[in-house]
């Protein structure tokens, strides 16, 4: 909890700039720089960010909230990983392809970015959780 | 989409359908009963022939795993059992368990061990076999520790999960060195593989490790310990699995496996004299219960040993009095225990001596109790009686001493079976209700399997002789050469019957009547008692014994290892660098770069305080990020800042529980930490340029550069590594993350309750 208004005016401007940027880098990951790994750590930061400057607010405590995230993200990567097999491909088999939307053109749509999402997912609830459980001790 | 594979996936799909159902509802149980049901009529739609039999699943292939499912005539008489028996027990526990009880997540945790145990008995594959077999037992666990609040259920979990888990694992290495040995872990190709076996020197060491899973699942004896623990489960679950199912895993696998596995001289008598052991020792452990759960729990032990040593042999006509005694014991163990499970919710009290004169209270649940309890004992005409005769004329042909325990086994069943059927009948009950019959919903369940074990009796050939010959043929090869029937005729099995159940009755009358006499502790029980402490203590001593809790001792030792994994590689392979230090001449930009981490480290070093330390340890972070974006590598670039961000303030919330910086407190041991560092430092850049000269292979990086955009459809091949090419790693790799998350959690928990208390 911190009561300085620049830190607090400025985090009000960079995170939904960060949370962007976090989209960015994930959608790009598969061509460009990025990926989920990364951007989660970003989200991660800008969640991060808020903790310093409101605390934990009035976000009930004491109940593990994000080890379901970790859950979650972990499942869909296994998910992903596993549906191959129910088409009688082999494990973790991946798939792509491209099709065409008016306005964007021509959009990759690829399985690996679905487990992408999943270590996206995994890394956000992992750090969250961790600077939850140390941070609402006292 | 085919039968088999639809009923199979249905439990797994339903599972956590059922996790969105509001705590407590009903009709949780009313979908689980309907998914048993829907998974009965597809198998029943195999066995008709009209669905294929056979889906293949493929896993990985290189390997040699699949998720193949193959429903032979064996497979489908399990499937069938625990597809009905599980109609019936979700149907009863719909309305047995209070409506205050966790509907979704009991019927959840039944679901998924559904699943599991038709995953066993369909799987094609040794592999994954072993997978659905640890998923029984995970899920056994859930389902015994239920009520987790009680002391008792919790231990009994545990002791049930660390006994069948631990022999899963004993059966994983005798599944490997078969499969290694034979070439192949498909069950179909196995068998036609004995001789290669048999040849082996692994086949004593494999079949002893797959006997252990066997007796440890099957609860034979010595490790019969879990079976009376796991009684803390709620009822329908003790007569699902602790009775129907679960616990004929280990008999299923003896009847999959055995004619592979029999050509090892070993497998036959140490199966059979095991067997044989535990139906006596343990029918006489039954008979010296009066809780009444315990008594059937020592009476599922014994009568699976009864089972074990006809299905041993591996030979058609034992295998098929085998197959016909587990049916028959599926049916009046699941009547007996979902009855029993009556009882104790009307007069709250599971000892036998204090039931009342039952016969006159509650006179249709006594009836189907004496009735189960008849064709236990094998009086005729109920189906037990003709199960037993073929399991005496099997013993009565063989060694007399055998043979002279198979009738001492006999006789303790018989006597147990009066004791549980006429001790009920009579007695006093001192106080509390005196109980009344329940509704039809709790009474239809086990009428329907005293029916079925009545009619077994009478009809067995034309209820089940077609089936079980099929089921026979599929396991062992073998046609049967006789027929199942109630009147063999004259003949020393049908004496020995009539003496058992003689001395049986005189054993009840004359001893047991008079005083029960005192349960026994079991010396199984104590020993894992005594190891599970023991265990626990040398843990302790040896975790204290390097989690010393100073963070200096730490990385010694993390240094240390790192200095004599580089000093062990130099010394055996030379060390050896013909590139050069580097392919890429360092610019003035690196330089400057590598100056500043420098700097930051020593500055590190030199900080008074903690939070200049952090800083500054930062900044040395951050000019690594700034070299990794100076030799073109931006992924790492961006991973190391935002890593970086991370733990500076990551380090500002472990603040709290340091305690007070003290640089001067290790000064002593300053030059030795100075040598650790140089030493480790230097090893692995030495390591690092060495490796790139050393190569032993073209490297990989190469193809993956190739085949990423045709391959994969990225760009970014440290991506495309991450999540297609490498992404069982990965995965691995955010399992650990999800394991560190919840132990984070569970420790600063811990720790803040522990200070919350003081």
């Amino acid at each position: 909890m911190n009561d300085s208004l620049i830190l607090a005016t400025a985090v009000r401007i960079t995170r939904p700039v960060l949370f962007l940027f976090a989209v960015v880098l994930f959608l790009k990951g598969h061509n460009a720089p990025g990926g989920g790994f990364i951007a989660g750590l970003v989200t991660a930061v800008a969640v991060l960010l808020g903790l310093l400057v409101h605390g934990h607010g009035n976000r009930k405590t004491g109940r593990p909230t994000f080890l379901y995230v970790v859950a979650a993200g972990l499942g869909l990567a296994l998910l992903t990983a596993l549906a191959p097999t129910l088409l009688g491909w082999p494990f973790f088999t991946h798939s792509f392809g491209f099709i065409d939307l008016p306005l964007l053109g021509s959009v990759e749509l690829a399985s690996a970015a679905l487990f992408d999402l999943g270590v996206y997912v995994v890394v956000v609830g992992n750090v969250v959780t961790v600077l939850y459980a140390l941070t609402e001790r006292r | 989409m085919p039968a088999v594979f639809l009923a199979a996936a249905l439990p797994f799909v339903v599972s956590p359908v059922l996790l969105l159902f509001r705590r407590p509802d009903r009709r949780a149980g009313l979908l689980s009963a309907a998914a048993c049901a829907g998974a009965f009529a597809c198998f029943v739609s195999v066995a008709l022939g009209a669905s294929p039999a056979t889906v293949a699943l493929p896993w990985i292939g290189p390997l040699g795993l699949s998720f193949s499912l193959h429903a032979d005539a064996l497979a489908l008489f399990f499937a069938l059992l625990i597809t009905g028996v599980g109609f019936l027990v979700a149907a009863f526990a719909t309305s047995y368990l209070d409506s205050n009880e966790n509907f979704p997540r009991f019927f959840s945790f039944l679901m998924l061990f559904t699943g599991s145990m038709l995953g066993v008995v369909l799987s094609s594959n040794l592999m994954a076999l072993f997978v659905f077999w640890e998923m029984t037992s995970f899920s056994s666990f859930l389902l015994i520790g239920f009520w987790h609040h009680r002391e008792r259920s919790r231990y009994g979990a545990l002791k049930a999960l660390v006994v069948t888990g631990g022999g899963g694992l004993a059966m994983l290495l005798g599944f490997v060195m078969v499969g290694i040995v034979c070439g192949s872990f498909e069950i179909a190709v196995l068998a036609e593989r004995g001789a290669l076996l048999a040849a082996s020197p692994w086949a004593t060491p494999a079949v002893l490790l797959i006997i252990a899973g066997v007796v440890t699942k099957s609860a034979q004896l010595p490790f019969h310990l879990w079976l009376p623990s796991a009684m803390e489960a709620p009822t329908p679950v003790s007569a699902f699995l602790h009775a129907a199912t679960m616990v004929k895993a280990g008999l299923f696998l003896v009847a999959r496996l055995g004619p592979l596995l029999s050509v090892v001289p070993l497998w036959t008598p140490t199966l059979a004299l095991v067997g044989l052991l535990t139906m006596t020792w343990c029918g006489w452990l039954a008979l010296r219960q009066k809780d009444l759960k315990a008594l059937l729990a020592f009476s599922t032990v014994s009568q699976l040993g009864l089972i074990l040593v006809l299905l041993a042999p591996a030979e058609p006509d034992t295998t098929a009095a085998g197959l016909l005694h587990l049916l028959n014991h599926a049916c009046f163990k699941g009547a007996l225990f979902l009855l029993v499970g009556v009882l104790e919710h009307e007069l709250h009290t599971r000892d036998l001596s204090l039931m009342g004169p039952l016969r006159r209270n509650m006179p249709f649940t006594w009836l189907l109790i004496a009735l189960a309890a008849l064709s236990m004992a094998g009086v005729p005409p109920m189906g037990g009686f003709v199960s037993k005769e073929l399991f005496l004329d099997h013993l009565l042909n063989g060694h007399p001493l055998l043979a002279l325990l198979a009738v001492a086994g006999a006789v303790l069943t018989a006597a147990y079976c009066f004791a549980l059927a006429a001790g009920l009948a009579a007695g006093r009950r001192p106080d509390g209700p005196r109980g009344q019959d329940p509704s039809l919903s709790l009474l239809l369940p086990p009428a329907l399997l005293v029916a079925a074990t009545i009619g077994l009796g009478f009809f067995p050939d034309q209820l089940v002789g077609a089936p079980m010959a099929a089921a026979t043929l599929a396991a062992t090869g073998g046609s049967v050469t006789g027929h199942f029937a109630v009147w063999h005729g004259v003949g020393p099995s049908l004496l020995a019957s009539a003496f058992a159940i003689s001395m049986g009755l005189a054993l009840w009358w004359g001893w047991w009547q008079k005083r029960v006499p005192p349960a026994p502790t079991l010396v199984a029980d104590r020993v894992y008692d005594h190891a599970l402490e023991q265990l626990e203590a040398w843990a302790r001593r040896l975790t204290a014994s390097y989690m010393s809790g100073i963070l200096w001792r730490y990385c010694s030792v993390i240094l240390l290892t790192v200095i004599v994994g580089v000093a062990v590689v130099v010394a055996s392979q030379g060390f050896v660098m013909q590139d050069g230090w580097s392919s890429r001449h360092a610019g003035p930009w690196d330089l400057a770069v590598c100056a500043t981490a420098i700097l930051a480290a020593v500055a590190t070093l030199k900080a008074r305080t903690r939070l200049a330390a952090i800083l500054a340890l930062g900044a040395s972070g951050f000019s690594l990020a700034l070299l990794f974006a100076l030799s073109a590598a931006p992924d790492l670039a961006l991973t190391q800042i935002m890593v970086e961000t991370i733990s500076v303030p990551l380090f500002l919330a472990v603040f709290a529980f340091l305690p007070p910086y003290q640089v001067d407190r290790v000064r002593r041991a300053r030059p030795l930490h100075a040598l650790l560092a140089v030493a480790a430092g230097l090893g692995t850049a030495l390591l690092l340029a060495a490796s790139r000269s050393q190569r032993v292979a073209e490297p990989i990086s190469s193809y993956f550069v190739d085949k990423s955009v045709d391959a994969a459809g990225g760009h970014n091949v440290v991506n495309v590594i991450l999540v297609d090419f490498r992404g069982l790693d990965t995965l691995g790799e955010i399992t650990v993350l999800g394991v560190a998350a919840i132990a984070c959690y569970a420790i600063i928990k811990l720790l803040s309750e522990k200070e919350a208390g003081r």
